[in-house]
């Protein structure tokens, strides 16, 4: 054993010291952070429009509703609806990238505005998190090799699967199918190359990046069948911030309305926008 | 700001068993690959210069590349060649090579630490090399670099939570499924962090336990 110097030991102290005041210093700063007021100055709306600047969390790996490209830069259906919303507001657009578990972290951390990052909202969710009325529908589809196929739904009973960690088809394969075994990985990409690879017997994810995976590969085929479990996706926010939810709520019955919404929906997903969403519209093509 | 674990405690037995998960990885790993690493620091430091060239070759290439990729390599990569591993035994082979590649290293610098009186003694009382390497160099050389080897295993141990990314259901995966279904992120990898910190310091204990038990002379 060696005996510590005295001197190193003061060190040691002024160090600890100075890390201490640190810590206290960055949660006293944070701490009116968070909680979400419903008065108009505190809410995130007041933010946005003084900083001349929306923060908005995307995923960066669904296309087509959002995908990060080579070059850094985001495109799809979701990245449009943001573009749309920052012209709305007059201010710049910032898009943050985000995983289905770090959605609600980096609204509480303050480091984003809102998500726009196909997020269904459930009832379980809606405890914690805030939500506006849904822009979008959207369902499960299951992906399979041809070599190997799954006729059914029914069929994956006694079967891996795998999906994205904490999305909502993680959710529906552990809640409604007891005997299909759920193998969970961090992006979509993931859990498509483990089908590719052989690890699971199929791949459950939305019914759009299902088909479109399926056209792309010819090894790989989809389910035919009406989308498993069709969920409404909504913006999500920090709980409590009405006055925030008001502006995104009124901003997403006039995208629908004007048909603007339709026309995106057809743009990126060649679809029309589920009836459940709203009546549209004719898009005015200008 | 609130912390409140009273959501998070009902799974402590899922944590739990998520954390033993961990351990015996990163436990077969640093043992397998700790053991190869003698064989991989013997290769290097052969006088057969194929060895040397494949011995130091799997080193550099293990280490200065990332385990995270070395692992999907392994885990995405290897069934396009026919070997189709699960996740354990994926996560098994990654973390026993990068230990091997890390623990060659560390074995080289503790042999070379071995005064080469030793050697010499040895050999001039008529033992082979195996012999010597058995029972003279190895016993002190693991002594001087025993600090290094606990700092590694600790280093593997946190390692281990990268095998997240190929499905292996271990602490981290378990931690990220828990905040997905509470909600709870402060809480949820707090209460993760202590598990993972209490570990380490056991870690950290048992090797200077050793120390002063098994390798006194």
């Amino acid at each position: 054993m060696i005996r510590m110097p005295r001197r190193s030991t003061k060190l040691f102290a002024i160090a600890a010291l100075a890390l201490a005041m640190l810590l206290a210093g960055c949660t006293s700063s944070g701490s009116d952070s968070g909680g979400g007021g419903t008065s108009v100055a505190d809410s995130q709306l007041n933010k946005v429009v003084k900083a001349k600047k929306i923060r908005v969390a995307v995923l960066p790996d669904f296309p087509p509703w959002s995908v990060q490209k080579a070059n850094g830069e985001f495109e799809g259906y979701e990245v449009d609806i943001a573009k749309e919303l920052a012209d709305a507001l007059g201010v710049e657009l910032e898009l943050v990238s985000t995983d289905g578990d770090s959605r609600l972290p980096l609204l509480k951390s303050d480091r984003v505005d809102v998500n726009i990052s196909a997020w269904t909202a459930t009832n379980e969710r809606a405890e914690t998190a805030g939500f506006t009325i849904p822009y979008d529908a959207h369902g499960a589809g299951v992906l399979y090799r041809k070599e190997d196929p799954v006729e059914s739904y029914a069929d994956l009973a006694g079967k891996t699967v795998s999906v994205a960690r904490g999305s909502t088809n993680d959710t529906i394969m552990t809640n409604d199918f007891p005997k299909t075994e759920v193998t969970r990985f961090e992006s979509i990409a993931d859990a498509i190359a483990a089908l590719k690879a052989g690890k699971v017997d199929a791949c459950v994810e939305s019914a759009v990046t299902v088909r479109t995976e399926a056209a792309k590969d010819s090894s790989l085929a989809a389910v035919d069948a009406e989308p498993l479990e069709p969920s409404l996706v909504s913006m999500g926010v920090l709980p409590g911030d009405q006055v925030w939810i008001n502006y995104l709520n009124n901003f997403i019955r006039n995208l629908v309305a004007s048909g603007e919404d339709q026309k995106l929906h057809q743009k990126w997903l060649h679809t029309d926008l589920a009836d459940i969403v709203g009546i549209s519209g004719q898009p005015s093509n200008s | 700001m609130t912390f409140y674990f009273g959501d998070i405690l009902p799974y402590l037995p899922v944590m739990l068993e998520a954390l033993w998960v961990s351990i015996y990885v990163t436990l077969g790993s640093f043992f397998l690959g700790s053991v190869l690493g003698v064989f991989v620091y013997l290769g290097r430091d052969s006088s057969a210069k194929p060895l040397r060239v494949l011995a130091g070759g799997f080193i550099e290439v293990f280490r200065n590349t990332p385990l995270l990729v070395q692992l999907y390599l392994i885990y995405f990569g290897l069934p396009e060649i026919g070997i189709n591993l699960n996740p354990l035994w994926s996560a098994l082979l990654g973390m026993t090579l990068n230990n091997a590649a890390y623990t060659a290293e560390i074995f080289r610098a503790g042999i070379q630490s071995v005064p080469d009186g030793l050697r010499e003694a040895a050999s001039a009382l008529g033992m082979r090399f195996s012999q010597t390497f058995r029972y003279i160099v190895l016993k002190p050389a693991v002594r001087n670099v025993l600090p290094s080897l606990t700092n590694q295993f600790i280093v593997l141990f946190l390692f281990s939570s990268v095998g997240s990314v190929i499905s292996l259901n271990e602490l981290t995966a378990t931690l990220q499924d828990l905040n997905q279904q509470t909600l709870r992120t402060l809480e949820v990898f707090t209460f993760g962090a202590g598990l993972y910190y209490l570990t380490s310091a056991a870690i950290a204990w048992s090797s200077r336990l050793a120390e002063r038990t098994l390798f006194r002379w």
